[in-house]
């Protein structure tokens, strides 16, 4: 018997996000500790942020730098001893250094916690930052920094920054060969000392830390030091290029790397979060309206997306892609086509439904277990949000009908306010 | 520990239902026993190709995408020299829309002319975006070519060049289903919140009238014993030299697989790990090195790679990678070292645990492998690894001639 399968079976529509509970504690100093206590495995994520971000040092490769060299020294052990111990217990610590913070990032399993964060506070409180393994790093740096410049989709987005928010803005600075020259160990020390002081942690748990992690917390980070009122350099406002499209060519490339895009806000303006539901139809997900036209239509492209990027004072919205060579006129053409489409015709209800199911799915998926929940709450408490924003969000997509969406594209989908970028042919 | 419950149809789809009530969601896996090694040498990338096929419809539902969406959920797939997978997440009280999909797919595609000339022209650019156009890129086309004579293993999943896939005729994609996509073929494999006997009525309802299908008995040529060194050199426009060498290892499913495996942890897993200290930090010869092994269903490479300094010459970098693997051939390592790889090993089985999507996949891998015994015997498996066992290894993967070494050079 052929099985029917004209017969969509039944399925229901997701209407809230349960999202795990959060324990907030501060240390003796002051710090905040959030802990996201879920999880079926013994393993810890311990992430710890400090306002070492790269706008607030001289040039770009300062930040990344100095929070990469933590590992390679400390007044105690040699490179090799911190490696030989962090690679027995099984555990991973990495950096990761943005505009605004670094974020040191240890993950074990929880038998192995109180080695591992001794360890991590040693490299935190007491890096040597040996001039050996400083050659070492820049030169290793160097060549990575080379071989990216080679990349198409590398040099487009690196003249897309420069470009929407200005050559000396904070965000739209690039890295350079000569900051390789300029960069020296003083200024990694000088930046050390100033913003990896104990009291500036903010430390977020998830996992199963077991029930004494804030008294092991503060053993290491509970000390008061004497830190001085920290003042952060402001932002200015963005200052883009009058040129609104710039090519670079780069001989045999047999793609163009493109990018289109625009400054925005961040996500506490009004309009944030209906243009979540806006960049999803348009270029948020795997059936959106560039996906469809760009790839299954028209096969220009393997992939393009587009995102809404939110920064502390900023924001940008991107489209990306690399295009088959030849094609890139139409394919830049086409993507502009779809922005008008969206200006001038109503969402299908059919559409509309599915990108909100979509929606309320992908936030089921992001809240799902204690890892990230707790990535998506570092994030909100870096724009001084909580959890409410997405309430809000699940309120929006409750509400939001198809003559929102077409008002928002005329409002901001408008082509000539957008900046093209090519890198390729 | 991950417990799962398994039953097979009349038509022979295996299904494997892992319950993980920590989540909302539910992961719907497929994997297909067909890849690359399935191809013609005139068509390679067809499996891959293949793959992107999937996505373009049936008779009954004309978009898959569509209804995965319209149910809170996200889809791929990918496809390697050995498998295609399938998987679909959906929020678990939307388990059987997945069912209905993946059902529908593997009972019969809508094969057309303007979907094949659509998906020729993307894989055309997947293959330009990830092989051609980036640096080093065209590595793996390379290096397969050299190490492989006769077994299909010789060409990348992604295809031996575009010309093939260029070429693809509907006919070929319609007998190339009928050749492998069938439920004696596949094992299906769940996991998430959801009880076990839901998911054996799922399959039954959806899955229990889609006839079983012939399927040949793979017959694939088997690469003869290498004798001697091989070398190739191309000059690309890259920064840096890279050097690239091979030796063939065993099977996935072989005894000493395990001893392969923490054979290239101690070369390269992780910061302390020997090519790192030596090559990297101490000699300076290397700004990135790579130890690592394929792991394949036929005898698979054991792969060594690293980038140069600036200055260094390639055939020094390659003596000082020749010089640390003669050391393992020769002394056994410290119970230490041992000990130390097989707790970084460890706990990245318990990592791999946290998401119910890597549990649903690695179900299906090792079912398909028939190895779903040794799931959960893993830590034990490499656990019983010996010092002796690693220099053994070592002394039989790295001779000379059983090596292929590719130097990749800047113009």
């Amino acid at each position: 018997m052929p099985i029917n399968f004209k017969i969509r079976p039944e399925y229901k529509t997701i209407e809230k996000i349960d999202v795990l509970p959060v324990e907030f504690s501060q240390l003796e100093n002051g710090v905040p500790v959030s802990v996201i206590r879920a999880g079926s495995q013994d393993v810890t994520k311990i992430d710890i942020e400090y306002p070492a971000g790269a706008v607030h040092a001289p040039f770009p490769l300062i930040a990344s730098t100095t929070a990469n060299l933590l590992q390679e020294g400390t007044a105690q052990k040699t490179s090799q001893q911190i490696s030989e111990i962090i690679d027995f217990h099984g555990a991973y610590i990495h950096t990761q250094t943005a505009h605004h913070n670094t974020v040191v990032s240890l993950l074990c399993l929880t038998s192995h916690l109180p080695q591992m964060l001794e360890l991590v506070h040693e490299i935190i409180t007491l890096p040597t930052f040996p001039q050996h393994e400083f050659d070492i790093y820049l030169r290793k740096r160097y060549e990575e920094f080379a071989i990216e410049g080679e990349k198409v989709k590398t040099i487009a987005s690196r003249l897309f920054s420069e470009t929407i928010f200005g050559a000396d803005h904070p965000y739209g600075r690039q890295l350079r060969h000569e900051h390789f020259d300029q960069i020296d160990l003083n200024r990694i020390k000088t930046f050390h000392e100033k913003y990896y002081k104990p009291e500036l942690a903010k430390i977020y748990v998830a996992g199963q830390p077991g029930d004494n992690i804030i008294d092991l917390l503060n053993r290491f980070w509970g000390e008061k030091t004497d830190v001085p009122k920290m003042n952060y350099p402001s932002i200015p406002a963005p200052s883009p290029s009058p040129e609104k499209e710039r090519i670079i060519k780069k001989e045999n490339a047999m793609q163009s790397a493109i990018r289109i895009g625009r400054p925005l806000f961040n996500n506490h303006h009004s309009d944030f979060i209906p243009l979540q539901v806006l960049n999803t139809i348009l270029g948020g997900h795997f059936g959106s309206r560039l996906m469809t036209s760009l790839r299954e239509e028209k096969g220009l492209t393997y992939g393009i997306s587009s995102f809404i990027m939110p920064l502390k004072y900023s924001g940008a919205w991107i489209i990306s892609s690399e295009v088959t060579g030849s094609k890139r006129e139409e394919a830049i053409e086409t993507v502009f086509d779809e922005f008008r489409k969206l200006q001038n015709e109503l969402i299908s209800e059919k559409e509309l439904t599915m990108v909100k199911n979509y929606m309320m799915g992908e936030l089921l998926r992001n809240f799902d277990g204690p890892f990230s929940t707790a990535d998506i709450y570092r994030n909100l408490k870096e724009y001084n949000l909580d959890f409410s924003f997405y309430r809000h969000m699940v309120n929006y997509l409750r509400d939001v009908t198809a003559f929102h969406i077409r008002e928002l594209a005329q409002k901001y989908l408008n082509p000539e306010e957008f900046w093209v970028i090519v890198a390729g042919v | 520990m991950i417990n799962f419950e398994k039953h097979t149809l009349k038509n022979g789809l295996r299904i494997i239902v892992h319950q993980d009530r920590t989540t909302p969601m539910v992961a719907v896996n497929v994997l297909y026993d067909v890849g690359a090694r399935d191809e013609d040498p005139n068509r390679t990338g067809f499996a891959h190709l293949f793959e992107h096929l999937m996505f373009g419809g049936t008779k009954n539902i004309p978009s898959y995408d569509e209804p995965v969406q319209h149910v809170g959920g996200e889809n791929n797939a990918w496809t390697s020299n050995d498998y295609t997978n399938y998987y679909v997440t959906v929020p678990s009280v939307n388990i059987e829309t997945a069912f209905w999909l993946e059902a529908d797919r593997m009972y019969e595609l809508d094969f057309s002319e303007k979907s094949l000339e659509v998906q020729r022209k993307v894989v055309i650019e997947e293959f330009k975006q990830r092989y051609l156009n980036q640096p080093y890129g065209d590595i793996p086309i390379l290096i397969r070519d050299l190490a492989y004579k006769v077994h299909p293993y010789r060409w990348p999943t992604i295809g031996k060049e575009i010309s093939h896939i260029e070429q693809a005729t509907l006919d070929e994609v319609k007998s190339f289903f009928f050749k492998h996509y069938a439920p004696n073929n596949a094992v299906l494999s769940v996991a998430g919140n959801i009880e076990p006997d839901e998911v054996f009525r799922l399959a039954e309802k959806w899955f229990g009238d889609i006839p079983s299908r012939a399927i040949a008995p793979r017959n694939l040529p088997q690469e003869p014993p290498q004798t001697e060194p091989r070398y190739l050199e191309v000059k690309r426009n890259v920064p840096a030299p890279l050097i690239h060498m091979v030796f063939h290892n065993g099977r996935r499913t072989d005894p000493d697989f395990y001893a392969n495996d923490l054979l290239s942890d101690i070369l390269s897993n992780g910061p302390s790990s020997r090519l790192f200290q030596s090559l990297v930090k101490d000699q300076r010869i290397f700004s990135e090195v790579n130890a690592y092994i394929s792991g394949d269903r036929d005898p698979g490479l054991f792969t060594v790679t690293g980038r140069l300094m600036p200055g260094v010459e390639i055939k020094k970098a390659e003596q000082s990678i020749r010089t640390e693997l003669n050391k393992l051939t020769q002394t056994v390592p410290s119970d230490y070292e041992l000990q130390k790889v097989k707790n970084k090993v460890i706990s990245n089985l318990v990592f791999d645990e946290i998401s119910f999507l890597n549990k649903a996949i690695n179900l299906a891998l090792y079912e398909l492998m028939g190895a779903i015994d040794e799931l959960n015997r893993e830590p034990d498996n490499y656990q019983a690894v010996s010092p002796r066992d690693i220099k053994e290894t070592a002394t039989k993967i790295f001779r000379p001639e059983n090596c292929s070494t590719l130097y990749y050079l800047p113009l």
